[in-house]
């Protein structure tokens, strides 16, 4: 059970889908969390992530952008606070950038 | 639990750094403790004193300075990449003649085996990476 941050929208972003395990969470944070909007350049990343895949943006970095209300139903806007719980859920955290 | 935290990116060049300090602020909030905070690469730049950010914009050194002192936090900053980037205390400023020294009060300048003692003492490592 690993939870991944990634910080960037692109290339880090792809790099840890194609090397997520079953049981494993992504948190969007910073300009990452551009890429909680619908589609990025035509391409849907989230199209083959397992809907049991846990899938979280950082409120603080969505709000700062104006996209809170943007995002897709399947993430989940979670605040600081929750950013350290589920640090201590997960058994480890990989940062992506 | 324990945790220590890599800080990698300057203040204000990227969200980095204050990423992570509202992370290590919310850590303590939370009642967790922090065994170490490693300040590397880039990240070395938080420990200079000498930064006069505009009134306006948070003075993120100072911040990393008000929690580390406020809760005994041991700071450490990676010593090659502090030299080569001008943050000096006065030893380095002694060893290598140098006409002054930035290192803020709280900080450490020490090595990379630091942070390998804090991934075995801690029970979660968080990075912050540019």
């Amino acid at each position: 059970m690993i939870l991944h941050t990634v910080n960037k929208k692109h290339d880090c972003l792809q790099t840890c889908i194609s090397v997520l395990g079953e049981n494993d969470a992504i948190l969007l944070i910073e300009d990452g969390v551009y890429a909680t909007m619908a589609v990025n350049n035509g391409i849907d990343v989230w199209e083959n992530i397992p809907a049991s895949t846990r899938l979280f943006a950082l409120e603080n970095d969505l709000v700062a952008r104006g996209i809170s209300d943007k995002i897709l139903p399947r993430f989940e806007s979670i605040t600081l606070s929750q950013f350290v719980s589920l640090t201590c859920e997960y058994d480890k955290v990989i940062s992506w950038g | 639990m324990k945790f220590s935290i890599v800080i990698n990116g300057a203040p204000w060049s990227s969200p980095s750094a204050l990423s992570a300090l509202q992370f290590a602020e919310t850590v303590l909030d939370s009642g967790h403790d922090i065994y170490r905070l490693f300040f590397y690469q880039d990240g070395v730049l938080n420990s200079s004193c000498l930064c006069v950010p505009p009134q306006d914009e948070e003075d993120i050194p100072a911040r990393w300075q008000a929690l580390i002192e406020s809760n005994d936090i041991d700071a450490v900053v990676c010593a090659a990449s502090a030299l080569k980037r001008g943050i000096l205390d006065k030893a380095e400023e002694d060893r290598y003649d140098k006409s002054g020294h930035n290192l803020r009060q709280g900080f450490t300048i020490s090595g990379l085996g630091q942070l390998i003692d804090a991934t075995q003492q801690s029970d979660r490592v968080i990075s912050f990476v540019i």
